[in-house]
């Protein structure tokens, strides 16, 4: 068992370690440190004493979007069709080594404990965010962080404890959606009491849903906030309460866990090899291996001469997994779109807006530009390589701009915007993501290579910071010559259009100066 | 015809040089094999003559410089790994290289390597489909669809039946025959053994001997090999 402890105390180092390898990704790390660290310290430190204090948000809906968050992972874990234990290289130590049920079963036990306890910062730290100017302080945080992880190590253990009796016996199999339905069915019957009893206005609703004792009813989420909201309110009893509600239940799940005494082994090593291949694929294609592994619809195409090729070939790929858009692009969009109700309830479209240059920064890790740069044969193509670059961008830029436009289009309608501010922020959208795309690349070229994930962000970012000053500056110019200030209607027109060409011609340089790439030598 | 001169190459982070001063020259008509243990700097090169890796020197194929249109019109590489695009049919994937090379000729030279490497069944495949074997055909057959003056080959029989091993040996001197220039990069000399002309032996990253078929005397390509890496040690 010692040996166990030993495996995971190196795994831990080694992915420090591994942090601090190269002094750019040395600083990286403690770049974003201080950063993140340094926002939940400002939470602190500007916390107010009152618990009934309101910041950005209302209390409670700060601790709903931590639940939420943390609920989602928990959902995701458990209804993930592509399960192991542990990955592969674990999975032969664990399986042929000298250890017994009992002690593999423990140290899965111990890494569901140290994911939970991950996550459950992660929860935290949107609670610590949203709470901003209100209220957070080091006990309350313990208690979130408690509550949040207990929750979440439970839904850890069980959906391990149903994947192993899975494959003892396939229909096992579907326990799993069990304790999901039963939350998602106690959540929809509280949340439409709610919105009944606030005459079916939505947003009342919703704020009557997040204040409302009923939500204390719902299994597991309920009783964290219960826990939670009892300490807040200072009965403590109820946080005593909620919280030993979560500890039975994972400690009722771990003794049915750690006695679980099946042989799975051949099962379960399978398992964990096709996980972890198909963790390292989407890791090498930037998340597109869950795409390239699921349904291949049977379409013809056309391929064009010369670089064009390259655009035909990833049109036609597009054609066949028919996944334009990705199930969890739109659960973010719309997770997204209700945080901007949630909020900025009165400028939900400006919010949204700037939430979608957000999105930007997850989609573009994942685009197809990304497929061509990792195949060699794009550098050998006898043909121009700005042509090359070109044509490997359009379908990115082409499946981006679609996304944003239905989304800011649809978010513009619903909240009733006029459409010359659906256009003008469309626009403005538009040659962002163009400018993304472009930075996309320019992070390849100066990286070369993606296996940075952190600091190509962090390059693009600064990209993006760039090319916003210049327009920024001539926006300003214009605006002050030509005494368009006495008419503020004119002003955001007047940034729109400086925006967008600025964002274009600074993507253009960005793609000039890095056609070299393509011929593969700087790659 | 292949020419490196004075190839160097250093990766970011390592102290020492990858590859040190490499020149070496690959004939039309003949199979130069460059021969080494793991890490003597073999991918290095080749990857460096095909343009995929920054180096210091001068590469010229077909007298063209390496990186030029001209040279890529004329070469073809079949890496260690194929790295094929997972989504295209075996067919899609011949066309796709077939327009953008500008091939006339792509489905005539298509079939006939189908039908060499026996994958004619396999033709509507998607390429994450085929076994390992299958993939590295096919990575062959799109090398070999340009109809290449200079075929760059990194360790070619790595997840290969022997039967496709005497295959493609048989093929790669069929092509030698009809002009084409060979280098192959294998640590297996015994593939090579019947069909090699020149030979470079590196190691940690310098070509420590060249000999040319007849040079040999009575002793074998693996004793020299041996020679000469046991020296050098």
């Amino acid at each position: 068992m010692k040996s166990l402890f030993y495996l995971s105390f190196f795994k831990v180092k080694g992915t420090v370690r591994n942090q601090f390898r190269t002094p750019a990704s040395a600083l990286i790390a403690i770049f974003l440190i201080l950063l993140y660290g340094g926002l939940v310290i400002m939470a602190f430190v500007t916390s107010s004493d009152n618990p009934a204090a309101e910041g950005t948000v209302d209390t409670n809906t700060a601790i709903l979007i931590g639940i939420g968050m943390t609920a989602l992972f928990a959902f995701t874990v458990m209804l993930n069709k592509r399960k192991a234990l542990v990955y592969d290289t674990d999975a032969y130590y664990l399986f042929a080594g000298p250890y017994s049920r009992k002690q593999i079963n423990g140290y899965i036990l111990f890494q569901s404990l140290r994911q939970g306890a991950l996550y459950g910062l992660l929860g935290c730290y949107m609670i610590a965010m949203f709470s901003m100017a209100g209220y957070f302080t080091i006990p309350y945080f313990l208690v979130c962080f408690a509550d949040l992880t207990l929750m979440l190590v439970f839904f850890l253990l069980l959906t391990d404890y149903i994947y192993m009796w899975g494959l003892v016996n396939e229909k096992y199999k579907k326990w799993n959606y069990l304790p999901a339905a039963v939350v998602v069915i106690c959540t929809a019957l509280v949340f439409l009491w709610a919105v009944h009893r606030s005459g079916y206005d939505l947003k009342n609703g919703f704020l009557l849903f997040a204040a409302s004792r009923e939500f204390y009813l719902v299994p597991f989420f309920g009783w964290t906030k219960w826990a939670i909201d009892g300490f807040l309110q200072g009965q403590y009893l109820f946080t005593l309460g909620g919280t030993l509600l979560l500890l039975a239940c994972c400690l009722i799940v771990v003794v049915f866990f750690l006695r679980f005494d099946k042989d799975i082994t051949e099962q379960a090593v399978a398992d964990a090899e096709e996980t972890s291949a198909f963790l390292r694929r989407a890791k090498a294609n930037g998340g597109r291996a869950r795409i390239e592994d699921g349904k291949v619809k049977r379409v013809k195409g056309e391929f064009a001469p010369g670089a064009k090729a390259v655009l035909s070939k990833n049109l036609l790929i597009m054609r066949k997994t028919g996944n334009f858009l990705r199930k969890q692009d739109v659960a973010i969009i719309v997770f997204y779109f209700v945080i901007s109700l949630i909020v900025l309830p009165d400028n939900v479209f400006y919010m949204f807006c700037y939430m979608m240059i957000i999105w930007l920064f997850t989609l573009i890790q994942d685009s197809d530009l990304l497929r061509d740069l990792n195949n060699y044969q794009i550098y050998l193509i006898p043909d121009s390589p700005l042509k090359k670059l070109v044509y490997a961008m359009i379908p990115a830029y082409l499946k981006i701009g679609i996304i944003m436009s239905v989304s800011v289009i649809f978010a513009g309608i619903f909240t009733r915007m006029t459409p010359l501010d659906i256009f003008q922020y469309l626009i403005m959208l538009l040659g962002y993501s163009l400018i993304f795309v472009a930075g996309t690349v320019l992070s390849v070229r100066i990286l070369r290579s993606r296996a940075n994930v952190m600091l190509e962000s962090l390059l693009r970012m600064l990209i993006i910071v760039a090319a916003a000053v210049p327009s920024l500056a001539i926006g300003l110019v214009i605006v002050l010559l030509t005494g368009m200030y006495r008419t503020p209607a004119l002003i955001m027109g007047v940034f729109t259009v400086v925006s967008l060409v600025m964002n274009i011609l600074v993507s253009l340089v960005i793609i000039i100066a890095c056609q070299g790439m393509m011929n593969g030598r700087e790659v | 015809m292949i020419e490196v001169k004075n190839l160097t190459k250093y990766y970011k982070g390592s102290l020492g040089a990858a590859v040190k001063n490499v020149s070496l020259t690959a004939l039309p008509g003949e199979i130069t094999v460059l021969l080494g243990p793991n890490g003597a700097g073999k991918s290095t090169t080749i990857k460096s003559i095909v343009n995929l890796l920054s180096y210091e020197g001068e590469i010229l194929i077909c007298g063209c410089p390496n990186n030029s249109q001209e040279a890529k019109k004329q070469f073809g590489y079949i890496p260690e790994v194929p790295v094929l695009y997972d989504l295209l049919t075996v067919d899609e994937s011949m066309e796709f290289i077939g327009k953008a090379y500008r091939l006339e000729h792509y489905k005539e030279t298509g079939e006939k390597y189908l039908e060499l490497f026996q994958m004619k069944e396999q033709r509507r495949k998607l390429a994450k489909e085929l076994s390992k074997g299958m993939k590295q055909k096919l990575s062959m057959i799109l090398a070999l669809l340009i109809q290449p003056k200079a075929l760059l080959v990194d360790e070619p029989m790595v997840g290969l039946d022997p039967a496709s091993i005497e295959e493609v040996l048989n093929l790669l001197v069929e092509l030698k025959n009809q002009g084409t220039s060979i280098l192959v990069s294998t640590h297996i000399i015994d593939v090579v053994n019947d069909i090699w002309d020149c030979a470079y032996i590196m190691n940690h990253g310098e070509i420590i001997r060249r000999i040319h078929r007849g040079e040999e005397g009575s002793e074998t390509l693996k004793q020299i090999f041996f020679e000469a890496t046991a020296e050098e040690a």
